[in-house]
């Protein structure tokens, strides 16, 4: 597990709250605090991509970030909710925490499918968040959001971020780099595009090799987990490769050298190194070996193995 | 109750249901469950199936996307139905009784409440 992950374990909750010494040691653990202090209001996160967390009697109703898309984004931009019936359900309440129940009262859209929007995007903002780093956070009041109806419990919230994160890291590496990861279709995938389904010919539309993850997430209006986990998956078919990286997810099987120097040396090459041309810097400089020119009879070049 | 609830536990009346859940497609979250859950099963276990099926056997012939899967076992059926909507699909999931089951008209009404249950 990355050291960034949230550890619901270290549910210290003494001293106080604005992330200052002496505070709960992380955010879930000051969550947990709050839930049994059943505290009703916000914590603002600060660092990248930051974002705040809303509380209702200790219970997490909805999370905003710059990471992942709102409840409004994941709305409007898939289509759910169009731009008028949005203007008319806002005019229709004092504040955003009715919208919700404004929109479902219009028939805009499903009390049921309101509830599953709502309640995926608070795992996705945890996500989010959590991919984001540690950082600074302050509580504070209650402020007006898009609020899921039902809350969710911040360790029910803890055991899932922590679960996404530990599969990002082992089906692909640091969480943190995919979402920066710039995806763009592979060049001849191996599948007919009728044969894929709707969402991963979506984000083939919108990949580019200049969108990120996060990017994508946004342009299609999903969470920003939900893609990383299609990402991986088109990876593994040969669907997108990642700018910049080798090609569709095949991993290398090269022997690795480690440093305790106890992994068996590669066998040796039947032909003495010593004797083969070398890439030089610098070039064809007296004293060496042109590139290209190999003695008569000689074996081809080897590929040069650092880095591995 | 929640809509989601009362949509969901409007299946536990189907004869033969022991237990339902509505599960995230694409993260395994589980949004809802309803009667039994150990007869269900965990959601992120049946998105990761759903998606080996999807991506696997789809590419192969089948094609496009995933309508529903059984899993037959001694005692039980194991109906997982994909439900459309504007964003990522849902997954419904059903454990049935054999013995009290008629698996042709069970599937039959799990497809029409799949249908209608986010409207």
């Amino acid at each position: 597990m990355t050291a960034d992950g949230p550890d619901p374990r270290s549910a210290d909750t003494e001293g106080d709250r604005s992330g200052r010494s002496g505070s709960p040691r992380n955010v879930p653990a000051l969550l947990l605090g709050l839930r049994q202090e059943r505290f009703s209001g916000t914590v603002r996160l600060f660092g990248a991509p930051g974002g705040t967390i809303h509380l209702r009697a200790g219970l997490i109703h909805a999370i905003e970030t710059p990471g992942t898309p709102s409840v409004e984004s994941a709305l409007l931009k898939s289509g759910r909710v169009d731009d008028e019936s949005w203007a008319a359900g806002l005019s229709a309440v004092r504040d955003t925490d009715g919208l919700g129940a404004a929109l479902v009262a219009r028939g805009s859209v499903g009390a049921a499918e309101l509830e599953v929007v709502c309640a995926g995007t608070v795992f996705e903002g945890a996500f989010a968040l959590a991919v984001g780093g540690p950082g600074e956070w302050e509580t504070g009041d209650p402020a007006p959001t898009v609020l899921s109806r039902y809350g969710v419990e911040p360790q029910s919230v803890a055991e899932e971020t922590t679960r996404r994160l530990a599969l990002v890291s082992r089906l692909w590496g640091s969480p943190a780099e995919l979402a920066r990861a710039r995806a763009l279709p592979a060049g001849r995938p191996d599948v007919p595009a009728e044969r894929l389904p709707h969402r991963y010919l979506g984000l083939l539309a919108l990949a580019n090799g200049r969108r990120t993850s996060r990017d994508l997430a946004f342009a299609s209006g999903r969470g920003l987990f939900g893609v990383m986990v299609d990402l991986i998956r088109m990876n593994g078919l040969g669907l997108v490769q990642w700018e910049g990286r080798a090609p569709a997810g095949r991993p290398s099987t090269a022997p690795r050298v480690v440093g305790d120097g106890r992994v068996p040396a590669p066998a040796p090459s039947p032909v003495p190194t010593a004797h083969l041309p070398r890439r030089v810097p610098g070039g064809r400089r007296a004293g060496h070996t042109p590139d290209g020119a190999r003695p008569s009879g000689g074996p081809e070049p080897t590929a040069p193995q650092a880095g591995l | 109750m929640s809509a989601l609830e009362a949509s969901l536990s409007r299946l536990l009346e189907t004869p033969g249901v022991t237990g339902a859940a509505l599960v995230d497609a694409v993260t395994g979250l589980t949004y809802c469950a309803v009667g039994d859950p150990s007869a269900v099963g965990d959601g992120v276990d049946t998105a990761e199936l759903a998606a080996l099926v999807t991506d696997r056997v789809g590419p192969a012939g089948t094609g496009g996307e995933l309508e529903s899967l059984v899993v037959t076992s001694a005692r039980r059926y194991h109906v997982v139905r994909t439900v459309r909507r504007a964003g990522d699909p849902l997954l419904l999931v059903a454990a049935l009784d054999r013995d009290r089951t008629n698996l042709a008209l069970a599937l039959r009404q799990l497809n029409g409440h799949a249908e209608g249950m986010l409207a």
